[in-house]
């Protein structure tokens, strides 16, 4: 699979971004010392776009994935989000946005382990009122059906092995059908086998319209992606 | 949908209480103490206040009592006042805002049947007694005018005693001898029981107080311990008290400061004990409040932990789209359900250990239905008051930095 991959973007040639970011700084300030993490990164981001973010450890792209989630404020620096800008919204704007229109897939997966997989899967749409309860089960089932999954609904994060919960996670991210999935090194607890089958996971939801974007240090996975964005000491290269 | 959402959460609270059973219980002890002792104090004054009630609808409220006797400021008795003599009874007696006058003699004779004999409580009053003591016939007559105005040897007697004598028998008409002297039996009256202390109120003999004196070789009017009396109503009871006073001030020509007269009625002390009662029962909730603060404090204290304890888990859910409300209600479900937990074992605790209590002591216990929705209020409510600190602490988290928590 060394040929790079074509995403929905080619196929929808749309000229409007999803998601723009320009001229975001981040700086940490650790007592005395200030630490600029980005600088001036500007991104465009299309639907269907199938995004990879390369660099070496440190050289902030977790940083970037955060702000891009909505879940971390940039210094300075705009961020729309579609046609929005985020600057202006309150947290619980940012908590909406993070329930409904973004998936989260982490390195260590990030599942709550006093629960079983269905369960974990539809926490996130306890979050919102746009679901009716009793719907929850099933679009719980729905998504765990998409990952392949069907078979281990009851069970608990340690009874799965780490592909598995894995696509617990991925489950988790589809069940309020948000328009981005984003994902921080989705494969880096994996093995090699089990990361092919959740990168070809990963294209089939960008091939059925999902916008990704996926931190990896893995350049056969980046070279996967339909568009490279190489960090390198906070700056885009 | 929102009943839904609380479900979820008070079951998610659950799920967490019972992953670690010996920490929840551990957590509300404070709580289960608190709650079992405002039980067990509620329940305690509830019983006083019963048997203080059931004592003093049985002499009835309308009741007035006169006695000879002088009270000084301080409350003591100072040596014998003046009896009182017919006159003054019948003045009184013809009051409008009295209803029934019955003087009261008191004695201890011995009263034997045949082979059966016993030192007994003789009471010698007048036909008025059965009206002010609300006191039936089960058999027989009572008192009249004329066993009072000719001193007759008649006699009424309490169930107990018709029983310690006659056993099965019919006593009406059999004579029994006081002090050796035959009376004639003409009444048995209907039982009271026992008073909530345990005293046979039925263990007694009337007689007519002319009799009794006489049989005692005393003058008709000496010895009236009591005078008892009815006012009409328990509203005219207070003016009917006042025209007594007014009465006797009279006739013996003395001012207010001066009464050798006693002039009291259960009214008065019905309020005065009950206002004890009260203030007990203030005093040993308070004391029961402070050990509810105490219990709250140790919930606040483990809640701080629980949400030390999950952090990486609230990053999560915040990441999902968990807003700052539903962190701070997921938390507040699970320190009020878990105070609550408390709140149950302590309303059955103190369920138990009154009623064990109230049988060792002989004393009633009323858990009242009330008293169990206040536990369960107060040990929601303190849950929620003390669990209010975690969970906003938890709901301020930074997803960033919770989420990176192992
Ligand atoms: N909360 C923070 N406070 C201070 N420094 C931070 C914080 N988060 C990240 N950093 C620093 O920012 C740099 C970039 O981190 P990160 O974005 O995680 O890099 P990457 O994901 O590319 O490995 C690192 O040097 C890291 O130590
Ligand atoms: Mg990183």
């Amino acid at each position: 699979m060394a040929f790079p991959y074509r995403s929905q973007r080619d196929i929808n040639m749309s000229n409007t971004p999803l998601l723009e970011l320009s001229g975001i700084n981040k700086i940490y300030k650790m007592g005395q010392i200030d630490l600029q993490v980005l600088y001036d990164v500007s991104l465009h981001i299309y639907n269907g776009d199938f995004v990879s973010i390369v660099g070496p450890s440190g050289s902030g792209k977790t940083t970037l994935l955060n702000i891009i989630a909505c879940l971390d404020r940039p210094t300075s620096g705009t961020y729309n989000f579609f046609g929005e800008d985020v600057g202006l919204k309150s947290n619980d704007e940012m908590s909406e946005i993070r329930n409904l229109r973004i998936g989260f897939i982490f390195q260590s997966f990030n599942l709550i382990p006093r629960h079983t997989a269905l369960e974990n899967v539809i926490m996130p749409l306890h979050y919102s009122s746009r679901f009716k309860n009793s719907s929850f089960k099933d679009l719980g089932l729905e998504c765990l059906e998409k990952v392949g999954l069907s078979e281990r609904v009851g069970h608990y994060p340690n009874e799965l092995s780490g592909g598995q919960q894995q696509r617990v996670a991925i489950a988790r991210a589809l069940v309020t059908n948000p328009e981005i999935i984003l994902a921080d090194e989705p494969t880096g607890n994996l093995d090699s086998k089990t990361s092919d089958d959740i990168m070809e996971l990963l294209k089939n939801l960008n091939k059925s319209g999902k916008t990704i974007i996926t931190i990896t240090h893995d350049n056969e996975v980046a070279e996967q992606a339909s568009e490279i964005i190489k960090i390198k000491d906070g700056r885009v290269i | 949908m929102i009943p839904n959402y609380i479900l979820s959460n008070i079951n998610e609270a659950r799920i967490n209480l019972f992953r670690n059973k010996t920490r929840t219980l551990l957590t509300s002890l404070g709580i289960i103490i608190g709650i079992t002792s405002v039980i067990i104090l509620i329940a305690i004054t509830n019983g006083a206040r019963s048997v203080i009630e059931t004592q003093l609808t049985s002499l009835g409220a309308k009741t007035i009592m006169l006695k000879p006797f002088v009270r000084t400021a301080s409350g003591f008795s100072t040596g014998r006042g003046q009896n009182f003599n017919e006159n003054e009874l019948n003045l009184i007696k013809n009051l409008d805002s009295v209803d029934y006058l019955a003087p009261i003699v008191k004695a201890s004779e011995e009263v034997n049947y045949r082979s059966t004999s016993n030192i007994i409580a003789l009471v010698g009053t007048n036909p008025d007694f059965a009206g002010i003591n609300d006191w039936k016939n089960i058999s027989g007559s009572f008192i009249t005018e004329n066993d009072v105005k000719d001193a007759t040897k008649v006699c009424v007697l309490g169930l107990t005693n018709s029983r310690r004598f006659f056993g099965a028998e019919d006593p009406i008409g059999k004579k029994i001898r006081i002090n050796g002297i035959p009376h004639l039996v003409i009444g048995v009256l209907e039982p009271k029981g026992l008073t909530p202390g345990g005293r046979d109120q039925d263990d007694f003999i009337l007689l007519p107080y002319t009799s009794l004196n006489r049989l005692l070789f005393r003058p008709d009017m000496s010895n009236i311990v009591t005078v008892l009396m009815s006012a009409r109503s328990s509203e005219e009871l207070e003016y009917a008290k006042f025209s007594i006073i007014k009465i006797l001030r009279e006739t013996r020509n003395i001012n207010p400061g001066e009464d050798n007269f006693d002039i009291s009625s259960y009214e008065g002390v019905t309020k005065k004990i009950l206002g004890t009662t009260k203030i007990l029962r203030i005093l040993l909730t308070s004391i029961a409040s402070i050990s509810l603060i105490v219990g709250g404090i140790g919930i606040m204290n483990i809640m701080l932990v629980s949400v030390s304890e999950r952090t990486k888990e609230i990053g999560i859910r915040i990441t999902i789209g968990a807003k700052s409300r539903d962190i701070v209600f997921q938390f507040l479900c699970e320190s009020a359900l878990l105070s609550l937990i408390g709140g149950i074992v302590g309303v059955l605790l103190g369920f138990i250990i009154s009623k064990i209590a109230s049988t060792i002591i002989g004393w009633p216990a009323i858990v009242s239905l009330s008293s169990v929705f206040v536990a369960f209020f107060f040990s929601g409510g303190i849950g929620i008051f003390f669990g209010i600190y975690p969970a906003f602490k938890a709901s301020k988290l930074d997803p960033i930095m919770a989420i990176r928590n192992e």
